[in-house]
Parts: structure tokens; sequence; C-alpha cells
């Protein structure tokens, strides 16, 4: 054969929409994943329950669409918890649930909670160290802290201020009045007392509150705070009233002594409080002279939150550790916040909607205690809204509407933004996630990008569109909607999947899929995902985008699934409604790119295809091939996925026990003859739910010296 | 791990692909041989029937603990008017000048244990003669701030896991309860404890130093490592 009539593709590539397409891309390439064997396209893939055992879809009943889903591995593993919002049809507002694996559950976590609207990023979900924090820009930030008895969900930061203790005035004169108390710190030679006890000789001039002179004025104010389970400490409380009093100088026994101070009414902190901290002045005298101050110093730490008195008489001398600032730790300034990210072992939050370009950043390792001046304001430059925080390497990216800027620093030296660049900005924060040797993908206003480098030993932080190829693709996102994309990277495909809503429609209906070892796209149909994550082991799991109707509908899916090897495009439940039965396999097709073989203007005559391909059974695969751009092809008789010069591979449903033996697929190819006229670009397709792996293709054609003919006028 | 999903499908007319059943099949296996946890097993599956004795466990039990070194003194009691001595063997302030101080000889040691965690538990009384120091039994008002106490605590190789409060009653119960990550290895579990050393100078009046002090007897330590 002429070898000048023969168009070889031993390896395929994804599509790629712009025209002329290079030999070897694809104009689609629909549910598909790389055959890990020949980098081939593989068809089989399906969805599948998550439970793919029990009745119907349990414990799923009657859940609507999934808005969110996180996967949060703890204890090595052991432990994973599959986070996801419902919508619950009962209260029509969102219950955050997680599930348990057998017998098969699901535990609730916080309810009511705001529906997202459509346009709206979901709740995002943010590890801080044995905390998963929880924001949606509507309801209380939360803490998750896995299984626990009682509340498993803390609030997240301080939401109130600590109530004043009450401190009582000392008894100097031993005259037992209301609200006072008798605390005098004795000396054990004292003649009244000696038979009594009292302090060690020496600590009578030093223990206790109050100057020992006759007459003496001596005045404290106290105050309280929080500590939370994580170590955060509240806001101070206000100070106390004056406990005030006048060293007694009339010679009595009990004259001339210090006092300690009995407090009441210290406070009780909110849920998840394990500590109080009481904090107090120095001997502040009459107010008016030398010894007045209003600095506040460390006195003791009640390991509790349940005692409410306190007897203070840790004396002045013993006051070192200065009290925390006013501003040191305040109300939580964010409760809107809708966007959360780890960095630098501080937490960062947007302001919200009400506060749309700040963002506040945690005081170091303690995610409730946020100081009062640690916020930037992103306002001051374009770009729009936060839409996202991501930390990445050294830096931490900040996505805004129409552009991209990086936080850099550390809570020692201090934080500062920096612009990175403009006219990027990225909607779709759920589609922010980090790819092993690609840098960070997301999902930006108009296609993909990545950034990858950094900005430390000499690397550079680039960003580059990914997405050049998917020209019509593109066009079909739902702009509006992109805030409800979600992605996610599984190291089990190693493929990248964003779906989002497109052609105008409000749930994701389309998924993106970046084929991390071909450098390549495809596209994901028939897959009704409405959010999607990747557990530790990659397996990619993803909340359905509808849910249950009102009602009673004919067919529907409800709650989690999995995208698997499984050959099944989900369910379809029976008439009694007590079984999901699985349906066919998704439907995949691979259509070649527009072929012209060297030269669109000269004719050509196709007269085979063949597939390379790995064996896979008897089920017929049949091809359609079209000619020019029509959009009409002819559809080829189906070929078996066996060698065509050789004994079939016995197959399962015919195979005899212990005479079959296991098959090995084999690479082989497969004829197709093609009965087409004259063309100038060729293409085929192929369409199956049958199994199938790809691998390249070649043409035989033949060509003449016909040219394609003069234009019409 | 405790979720699989379908590796490899079998379906009708496919060749009898070796690797597609061993794919799934495996996944399956491995999950078995060592992936086994709460996801997969339902509350209550595992019992007592289907466990040995002691497979997940091991228990150590010391009782009889009690006071060490005491010495037999008198306690003054008074019936208004006459003093009434009583031997009592507790301790006192002529062997004890405050501090932690360790049962050294009633404790759990060099017991293996295995890596997960210890719970440990005490429990006995105590007696305590917390009017000593003030030296009277008419005490009055100004005198309470000198009530004495005692304390427990439970040491983990010499460190304190597990520390009670303060007990100013004559007598009463001591609970302590912990739980405590520990090693594999052997260790060492003991019990301390320590009550107010004298607050003054020599008191005169009808107290001394040699009266009882304080006592506990009728100690427990239990504990149970649970592997990890």
């Amino acid at each position: 054969m002429d070898p000048r009539l023969k168009l070889e593709v031993p390896r395929l590539d994804g599509v790629n929409e712009l025209l002329p397409q290079p030999n070897g891309s694809a104009t689609k390439v629909e549910n598909f994943t790389v055959d890990p064997a020949t980098g081939g396209w593989d068809n089989r893939i399906g969805y599948e329950k998550f439970f793919p055992n029990a009745a119907v879809y349990l414990p799923f009943l009657l859940e609507k669409r999934i808005h969110s889903l996180y996967i949060w591995s703890t204890h090595n593993g052991a432990r994973t918890y599959h986070l996801f919002e419902s919508e619950n049809p009962a209260s029509a507002r969102c219950n955050l649930r997680y599930t348990v694996g057998n017998p098969g559950g699901i535990v609730e976590v916080d309810t009511f909670r705001r529906v997202p609207t459509l346009d709206e990023p979901v709740t995002d979900y943010e590890p801080f160290g044995r905390y998963l924090i929880i924001v949606n820009g509507h309801d209380k930030p939360l803490k998750f802290d896995g299984e626990k008895e009682g509340d498993s969900v803390r609030p997240l930061g301080w939401d109130q201020i600590p109530g004043s203790p009450t401190p009582w005035i000392p008894d100097v004169a031993n005259v037992n009045r209301g609200n006072n108390q008798w605390f005098a710190m004795q000396a054990p030679d004292a003649t009244a007392n000696s038979l009594f006890g009292g302090l060690p000789t020496g600590f009578q001039k030093n223990y206790g509150l109050g100057y020992t002179t006759n007459n003496a004025k001596n005045s404290y104010r106290w105050r309280v705070t929080f500590v939370s389970e994580t170590g955060s400490e509240s806001p101070m409380s206000a100070p106390s009233e004056l406990s005030s009093w006048i060293t007694d100088g009339s010679g009595a026994w009990f004259s001339n002594l210090r006092h300690a101070v009995y407090l009441a009414d210290i406070p009780k902190g909110p849920a998840g409080t394990v500590a109080r901290r009481i904090y107090r002045t120095k001997n502040m005298g009459d107010g008016g002279t030398a010894d007045a101050q209003s600095e506040y110093y460390f006195v003791a730490q009640m390991s509790n939150n349940t005692e409410t008195v306190y007897t203070d008489s840790t004396p002045d001398q013993f006051l070192v550790t200065l009290a925390p600032t006013d501003t040191a730790s305040v109300i939580f300034p964010c409760p809107g916040a809708r966007f959360a990210a780890t960095f630098k072992n501080c937490l960062f939050l947007d302001g919200g909607q009400s506060d749309p370009t700040r963002v506040y950043y945690s005081n170091p390792l303690n995610p409730d205690s946020f100081s009062a001046s640690d916020y930037f304001d992103v306002g001051v430059r374009d770009g729009g809204d936060i839409t996202g925080l991501f930390a990445y390497y050294n830096s931490l990216i900040l996505f805004r509407e129409s552009s991209i800027e990086l936080v850099r620093g550390d809570p020692v030296n201090g934080f500062n933004v920096v612009p990175f660049i403009q006219g990027i900005g990225c909607r779709a924060i759920n589609s922010v996630t980090a790819v092993p040797g690609v840098g960070i993908m997301f999902l930006g206003n108009d296609g993909v990008y990545r950034i990858f480098g950094g900005l430390d030993g000499g690397s550079q932080v680039q960003i580059e569109k990914m997405t050049p190829n998917l020209v019509k693709t593109q066009k079909r996102f739902n702009p509006a909607l992109l805030a409800r994309a979600s992605a996610t990277y599984s190291p089990k495909w190693r493929e990248w999947h964003c779906y989002m809503p497109v052609d105008g429609e409000e749930k994701p209906a389309l998924g993106l899929v970046y084929h991390v070892d071909k450098n390549a796209w495809s596209t994901r149909t028939g897959f009704p995902v409405g959010c999607i994550a990747a557990d530790q082991n990659g397996e990619l799991i993803f909340g359905h985008n509808t849910g249950k109707p009102s009602g009673i509908p004919a067919t529907w899916e409800t709650g989690l699934f999995v995208i698997s090897r499984a050959r099944q495009a989900g369910y379809t439940v029976n008439d009694d409604g007590d079984a999901a039965i699985a349906n066919a396999a998704p439907t995949s097709i691979y259509k070649s790119n527009w072929m012209d073989m060297g030269k669109a203007a000269q004719k050509k005559f196709v007269k085979y295809v063949y597939l390379h391909v790995m064996t896979k059974g008897n089920n017929a695969i049949p091809l359609k091939y079209f000619k020019d751009f029509d959009y009409d092809g002819i559809t080829s008789s189906g070929e078996k996925m066996q060698r065509a010069d050789h004994p079939d591979q016995a197959v399962f449903n015919t195979a005899i026990w212990d005479t079959a033996v296991w098959e090995d697929p084999m690479f082989t190819t497969v004829r197709y003859p093609i009965a087409l006229s004259a063309a100038s670009f060729f293409a085929f397709e192929v369409e199956t739910n049958n199994d199938f792996v790809l691998v390249g293709y070649s043409l035989e054609f033949a060509a003449n010296k016909t040219h394609t003919i003069k234009g019409k006028r | 791990m405790a979720f699989k999903w379908t590796e490899g499908d079998h379906r009708s007319g496919n060749i009898l692909d070796a690797d597609e059943f061993n794919t799934s099949f495996n996944n399956v296996k491995g999950e078995i041989n060592g992936g086994l946890d709460r996801e997969n097993l339902p509350n209550a599956s595992v019992s007592n029937e289907e466990l040995a004795s002691d497979a997940m466990v091991k228990y150590v039990v010391k009782s009889g603990m009690r006071a060490q070194n005491t010495t037999y003194s008198n306690a003054i009691f008074t019936d208004g008017s006459t003093p009434i001595p009583q031997s009592v063997r507790a301790f006192n302030y002529n062997r004890y000048s405050g501090g932690w101080r360790t049962n050294e000889a009633e404790k759990i040691t060099n017991e293996i244990f295995q890596e997960g965690m210890l719970h440990i538990e005490y429990n006995g009384w105590y007696w305590l003669r917390n009017h000593v120091a003030t030296a009277s039994s008419a005490r009055n008002t100004n005198e309470k701030h000198c009530q004495i106490w005692c304390q427990f605590q439970i040491t983990l190789d010499g460190t304190p896991v597990i520390t009670g409060g303060k007990h100013y009653q004559n007598v009463g119960q001591i609970h302590l309860v912990g739980d405590v990550p520990i090693s594999t290895g052997k260790h060492d579990i003991a019990l301390r404890w320590r009550f107010a050393s004298w607050p003054g100078s020599f008191p005169s009046g009808a107290t001394t130093i040699t009266q009882p002090v304080f006592y506990y007897d009728g100690g427990q330590l239990t504990v149970i490592n649970r592997y990890r």
C-alpha cells in the first residue's frame, strides 16, 4: 500500500475544539477515563450508590439536592466523615450531616441551615488542627470536632464578652457586714491569733492584697476571660466594680493586715469553654497618686467552667504577666464569613456579604480569637468581591471576581497582600484544587486556569489557561452560576473533575475532566453531580444534583453516589418503590477530529478505519463516519472487540467452568470498512455503552487529483 | 478505610479478564485483611462470644492500698472537760512536713502494657483530723481559714496524670479516674498523697505535733489497658 495513503494515529489526545484540529485530537471524548496500561481511552466507568447493598438509597430517604460535600479523614483514615448538606423537605432548610458505615446511617451535625441560592457559593470546609471549620455566609460559623457526646459542633469564635466578676470588700474592721468578708492574712505570732495558726512567719508581710500601713487606701479591679478548648482566649470582660478599703489602723488584733478578696459571679463561658482566666490590677491606692494604674496582670486560671467564685490572695509582687490588651481578642468579627483557609497557623476568613472585600485572620493556632487589627481590606483595588481563599505553597491565594491577589508573610512579621493578576478571577471557589504536578487548578470566568510556581527560592508564580482549545465547551458555561461549580482531584483516577451548570441550566450538568497522565480533556455527561469530593483513597464521591422530587416521582435518585467501575448510570426505582434497579451503563462517545489528511482542498476516499483497541469480548461496537462536517453520518455494522484472525477469547456467560481460562485483554486492530464518497474532511465516531478501550487508530484512504470546486457566489 | 466500591464489573459477553477480576476481588480481600473498622462492622457485631478473654484489653488491680510508715499516736479528744487520749495509726507532724509522697510499697510496677489507652481508677477512703491545726474543738469564726486539707494524685511513670481536689472533711472517699494514652512497654502506676504542712510555728495549747493527722486505707487501684 502506498504509505502516503495511510494516516496513523497511534496515540490519542483529548478534546480540541480549535479548528483546524491536530491529528490525534478529538471533537468529543465523553465518559471516558484513561486506561493506565495503554494510555488509551477507556469507557469502563459508571456510578453507584454510596451504600451499594442498601435497600433503595438508604439511609438517604427524602434528600433533595446535596448542596455541599466534604470528606474529612481523621485517625489515619480509620475515621472518615462524609459531611454533606441536604435540603430537608420538612423545614425547607439544609441539614448538615455525616454518614456512618454499618449499619448505614446519618448523624445530624446542624439543622435549619440556610439553603444556598443558585448563584452563591455553598458551604466551605477547612481543616484547622483537630477541627473542621464550616462557614457558609449565613449561619453561624462552626467548628466540627468529630463525634462527641452531646454537641459535636461548636460555634467558631467568641460571640460574647465575659461578664465582670463581683469583688467583695474586705471586712477590715471585722464587723460582719453584708458583701464583706474577713479574709485577713494573719501572722502566727499575732497575740490574739497565736493559737489558731495562720501564715508562716514572713508571709504576713507579703501575702494577700492591700497595704499594711495605717489608714492606707487600697483599691483593685478584676477582669475575666474565657479559654476555649482550642486554647483561644476570649475578649476581656469589662473591669469589675472597684473593691476598695482602708487598712485598719485601730491597733486591734486584726489591724494592719493584708486581705484576700472574695470574687463572686465569675462568669461561665459558652459550650466549649474549658477554663477562665482572672486578671487584676495592682493596688491602685486612692487612685490619684503614682500607684494608680490600669494595667491588668494574670492572677490565676480556673481550669473548669463550673465554679463561680474565686478567692484572690495573690500579692502584687507575684503579678508578672501582663493581661492581653483589649485588642488582642475581640468579638468574632466575621459571623457572615463565606470562605475559610488555614495559612501559617492562622485561620483566614472573609468578611461575608456585608463586608465582601475584607479578610480577617485569627491569632496563630487559636482559631477562635481574633485581634482587632488583624484584617485586610482589598477593596482599595479593582477586582470585585472576594470569592474564595486557598492556601498554596508559601502564599494564600485570594480570589476575587476579576482579580487574584496573594497574601504573604507570617503572623510574627505580619501579613501583607500583593496583587497577582488583574482580569482573571474565580467565582467557583469549590473548583479550586491542588493537583500534583500541575499546581492549583480552578474554574475561572472563561475557562480552566492553573497557578503554578512560587515566590520563594527564585521561583515565580505563574498563571496559565488550560482550556484554550475548548472554545465551544466554554461557551456552554452558565457564568451566573459558576459559584456552584464543584471540582476535585482524584489520585486514584489521576483526574481532575469539575462539574458546572451549562446551557443556562441551574444545576451542574456537565463534567469537565482533566487527565493528568495524558494532559488531555474529556467530558462527563449523565452524571448527576451536585457537588463532588475525593476521599483519601481517591474515590470520587458526589452528592446528587436533584435528589428526590416532591410528590411521587416516576423515578428518582437521592443521596450520595460514587463514580466507580460499576457499569451503570445510576438507578431506577421499581414500581413498588422498594428497590433501586441498576440502569444501563453510561453511553460513551469518542468522535475523532476532522481529518484533512494533509491537504483539505484535495478530495480523499477513505476505505478503512482501523481501531487499535484492547480485546474486550463479544459485545459489538458500531462505528459512525462523517465527511466534511456533515451532521449526519453513516453507521457501519458493529464489530466484536476480538482479534479478527484468531479464535475468540472466552467470555462471561458462555465460558465453561473448569474449561475456560482467565484471559488478558490483547492489543489488536479491528477494521471497519468505510463507504463514503469523496471528502475533504473525514471524522468517525464510536458511541457505545459496551466496554471499550481505544488506544489509537489508522485510516486507509485513496486520493486522486480532484480538488474542491470553485466557491459559490 | 471502610467503603469499597466496584473496581471491575464482569459483564456478560466480556472476556474473562483476569486483571479485572483480581482487581475487584483484591479490593474486598484487602479490606478484610486489615482494613476492617467501625465503618464495616455493625454496632455490637463483635461481642464477648466472638472474642477470647482479654483479647483487646489487659487489666491490673492493686487492692488493699493504705498509708505506709505510719505510727500509733494519741489523738486527744475532749468530752467537754476531760481530755481523752485515743491511740490512732496515722501520720503526724513529726513524720511529715509537707509535699507529695508516693506510696512506693503499694503500686503497680514494671507492668507490661501495650500501646493504646490506659484507664486508671483509684478508690479509697481517708481520715483527716483537720482541726488539729487549730487545736481546738471550740473554734471560733476567725479560725476557719486555718483548716487543713489532704490531696491525692495518680502518677504514671512518675508523671502526675490525675490530681484530685483538696479535701477538707474529716473523713471522705477518694475517687480518681482518668484515661491516658500509653506506649508499649513496662510502666509504673502509683498513688501520691499530701496534706497541708504545719501552718505556722509550734503552737501553744493542747495541740502537739505528735497528734495523728492523716491516714488513708481501703484503696484499690484498677488500670485497664485498651489496645489500639
